[in-house]
């Protein structure tokens, strides 16, 4: 009886603190998904559900007492630049390492239960590090894409591989990167490598089996709608890869999904046109492939500028009529509303400072300045720089303070052309570049997370920080956001006036997106700094 | 099988080591055969083509390191140049170029070489015995060491001749400001007390800022405590006009004399 009274007590507590269900474990079915916001002790998918909100209603953690936050548990990755989002379920946190490994940790203590070490099929040619961003779930299995570009699926419970399916050629500078998202009995993953001249595509398979259910190429081949904004044979390596995880909208039954820059990235004399489908959102039916609509947000890129931003899904209010939304913060330095069921261009404002747009016109395309491309003596006058305003790192959407959080860069860089590249295997396509990290100063490389109104784009606060940041934010609702610097701070901001609340040196960069979940009802919050995974808790 | 796994036992999920990196080809000489005129152009374009998105036009880093100090931190000789640009460097972003042939790897060393030396080579007027003493002369050893003797507060000279062009050695002393190395950046700060201090910028994030004194000594600051953050333009190394043209050019004589002994 005595026992039977502790149990309901703890079980009242633990729903007034967020916990609002009894641990279920596996399987995590498409029910669970749909309802991912029901179970805030967990973190079910990359964005945290399927709107991409990266939020989280757990409340133990609040403005009162977040300085109480202290490390809790380290995980020692031993790999540079990792960028992974972890899923946890009921107690056990599902985690990659570069490159394409996954571990299973006992989330209250961060032990390794097991692992699955991923050897590498082939070399592999990547642009920027040999990254993974997480993985996806379903039922019992885990789905990751390997750095081959392989999609394998894993039992949850032992680390056993189940099936491995060839996404695309790894011989032919292919590769992934982005943690797939699961809809209903497919897992849908993207692609990686226009830095290496690939013809970009997102894919779906089968959970069970493994085969592939369609395939969307995000460069149109001659004939095919879009081919027109391609020159000559250009879309043989077109790039427009898909290396960021999307979103998905079940009552619209549509998957948001952003591609990356085409290719060349900065010479774009040989791919005369708008060069569809880069550098755009796509809308896509998640049963068949098929393309609902497209927004291209940067047409003829040639400043490296993929829309590989995580598409966030919010409804609000909009000159007095309810819309469904769909908001970007790009890359290219515009925050982005669109209408997610038609992609009607609703509003573009810029969050960063930006030189190469005079204006996003009513259809929503760029009025261009001039003198704002790549030359071959390099222009040094172009903001943002070549990792953009924005980038991959998760933006977070809490519906109390109706704040969009992001992190944003502001950059100067020296963009180049050079020759047009052959396409080689093992090799880059770049011609050109955009470096030039030590000759700007300060005033000209530095980052900042905003607190944004998302359906008119106005900035309610900025916390500055010093360098531009590769970190995500992750808003709570203890009135909370979370987010870290290049320099290895992880710190909490009050969401409402952008105060600084807490902060921890973790020595190191941070390339990742923090998440929140539940621990033996403790609120735990996790982020990679450098090489390692380290959970904070109240003391 | 292409895969494998480990349960169970905490002793067995050990980091995997690091990949080794290809073994250097039979015969690869220490020194590059390929620097000729044509083959500096032919680097270039190799280096424009596959380098410069990371290591910037100039080797003036981005994404990847800087390129144009003449240090290298996985080796500085030809043949580790090859090596490391062949095979890239495990557990970083630099990707091997595997794809290249040996005569294009080569080439591309002779341009990062030539980075490094910031301009082609213009001929020696001077005299370097009559240089050093010049260097002696203005006591440039306050700030600088040679061989391990002389001051801090300015770059290491040890092996400037194989690190910079005479070009660029002359521009600083005339110039110092004009390309202020990364590493001696100048700080100068302001604490609430009103107190000033000024040094050599060594390491800063959103909540502190540290730094050399021009006594040498390592000095840390919270922001918090701070009224004035500024990092001048200006080098603290004095520009040097008052040299006559024979006593410049035998001191940038003498400098470019200063190269490792292999």
């Amino acid at each position: 009886m005595k026992w039977l009274l502790v149990t309901a007590a703890l079980t009242l507590a633990a729903v007034a603190r967020g916990q609002s269900r009894t641990p279920q474990g596996l399987p995590v079915t498409y029910e669970r998904l749909l309802q991912a916001t029901q179970e805030p002790g967990n973190w079910l998918m990359y964005g945290g559900d399927y709107r991409s909100h990266h939020y989280s209603s757990l409340n133990q953690i609040t403005v009162d007492n977040a300085h109480r936050l202290r490390a809790r548990w380290i995980y020692q990755m031993h790999r540079p630049k990792v960028e992974t989002t972890p899923i946890v379920v009921d107690g056990i946190m599902y985690v990659t390492r570069p490159p394409s490994d996954v571990i299973a940790l006992d989330a209250e203590t961060g032990r390794a239960l097991w692992t699955f070490e991923y050897r590498l099929s082939a070399r592999v040619y990547t642009c920027c590090g040999e990254v993974n961003r997480g993985l996806a779930i379903l039922g019992s299995t885990l789905f990751i894409t390997t750095l081959d570009a392989r999609l394998i699926a894993l039992d949850a419970r032992s680390g056993r591989l189940l099936w491995k399916r060839e996404m695309a050629d790894p011989a032919l500078n292919y590769s992934a990167t982005a943690a797939p998202l699961a809809i209903k009995d497919k897992v849908i993953a993207g692609i990686a490598g226009a830095e290496g001249g690939i013809r970009g595509f997102l894919d779906a398979y089968d959970a069970k089996t493994g085969e592939r259910a369609w395939r969307f190429w995000t460069v149109p081949a001659p004939g095919e709608p879009g081919s027109q904004t391609w020159g000559g044979d250009s879309w043989r390596h077109g790039g427009a890869s898909t290396w960021t995880t999307g979103s998905y909208d079940p009552e619209l039954n549509l998957v948001y999904w952003g591609t990356g820059n085409p290719g060349p990235d900065y010479n774009g004399d040989v791919r005369p046109g708008d060069n569809l489908y880069s550098c755009s959102l796509l809308a896509l039916d998640p049963d068949t492939g098929k393309l609902k609509w497209h927004f291209q947000f940067t047409p003829h890129d040639t400043r490296d500028w993929d829309a590989t931003q995580v598409p966030v899904l919010l409804d609000a209010s909009l000159g007095g009529r309810p819309r469904k939304l769909v908001v970007v913060p790009s890359r290219n330095g515009f925050y982005y509303v669109l209408d997610r069921q038609t992609g009607e261009f609703l509003l573009a404002k810029p969050f960063v400072k930006q030189t190469w747009a005079k204006e996003i016109d009513k259809k929503g395309r760029p009025v261009l300045n001039p003198g704002q491309e790549p030359t071959p003596e390099g222009n040094d006058s172009i903001w943002p720089g070549v990792d953009g305003g924005n980038n991959w790192m998760s933006p977070s959407y809490n519906p109390n303070t109706r704040m969009l959080y992001f992190n944003a860069r502001e950059e100067r860089r020296r963009f180049f052309k050079t020759d047009a590249p052959e396409f080689r295997p093992g090799e880059s396509f770049f011609g050109g570049g955009g470096g030039g990290g030590a000759r700007f100063r300060p005033e000209e490389s530095w980052g900042k997370l905003i607190a944004m109104t998302p359906e008119t784009g106005e900035i309610q606060w900025e916390h500055r920080i010093l360098s531009p940041p590769w970190a995500g934010a992750l808003a709570t609702a203890g009135n909370l956001v979370f987010s870290a610097t290049p320099s290895g701070n992880f710190y909490a901001l009050d969401a409402r006036t952008g105060k600084e609340l807490w902060r921890f040196n973790g020595g190191d960069r941070v390339f990742a997106s923090p998440i929140t979940f539940l621990s033996r009802g403790k609120q735990l919050i996790t982020i990679p700094i450098g090489d390692l995974l380290i959970a904070f808790g109240l003391d | 099988m292409a895969c494998c796994w480990t349960a169970g036992a905490l002793s067995l999920q050990a980091q995997r080591p690091a990949r080794q990196p290809r073994p250097a080809p039979a015969n690869l000489p220490e020194a590059n055969p390929y620097s000729s005129a044509a083959d500096l152009e032919a680097g270039r374009r190799l280096y424009m083509g596959r380098c410069g998105h990371c290591h910037g036009q100039t080797g003036e880093g981005g994404r990847g390191s800087v390129l144009n100090t003449g240090r290298f931190h996985h080796g500085d000789s030809d043949r580790e140049l090859f090596l490391v640009i062949r095979n890239g460097i495990p557990n970083t972003e630099m990707p091997g170029a595997f794809n290249l042939s040996e005569a294009e790897l080569w080439r591309v060393v002779a341009w990062v070489r030539q980075l490094s030396r910031q301009g082609a080579s213009d001929p020696i007027t001077g005299d370097a015995s009559a240089g050093a003493i010049v260097y002696q002369k203005n006591a440039c050893s306050q700030c600088h060491t040679i061989n391990g003797q002389g001051g801090f507060l300015g770059p290491d000279l040890t092996d400037i001749g194989a690190k910079r062009a005479v070009r660029h050695l002359r521009e600083s002393l005339l110039d110092p400001s004009a390309d202020i190395p990364l590493d001696y950046r100048p700080v100068a700060l302001i604490t609430a007390a009103g107190k000033g201090t000024s040094g050599i910028h060594l390491n800063e994030d959103e909540y502190s800022i540290h730094l050399r004194d021009l006594s040498g000594n390592l000095r840390s600051f919270l922001k918090s405590e701070l009224t004035d953050i500024k990092l001048p333009r200006q080098s603290v190394m004095p520009a040097y006009p008052s040299l006559s043209k024979a006593e410049l050019e035998n001191l940038v004589a003498y400098l470019d004399s200063l190269r490792p002994n292999r």
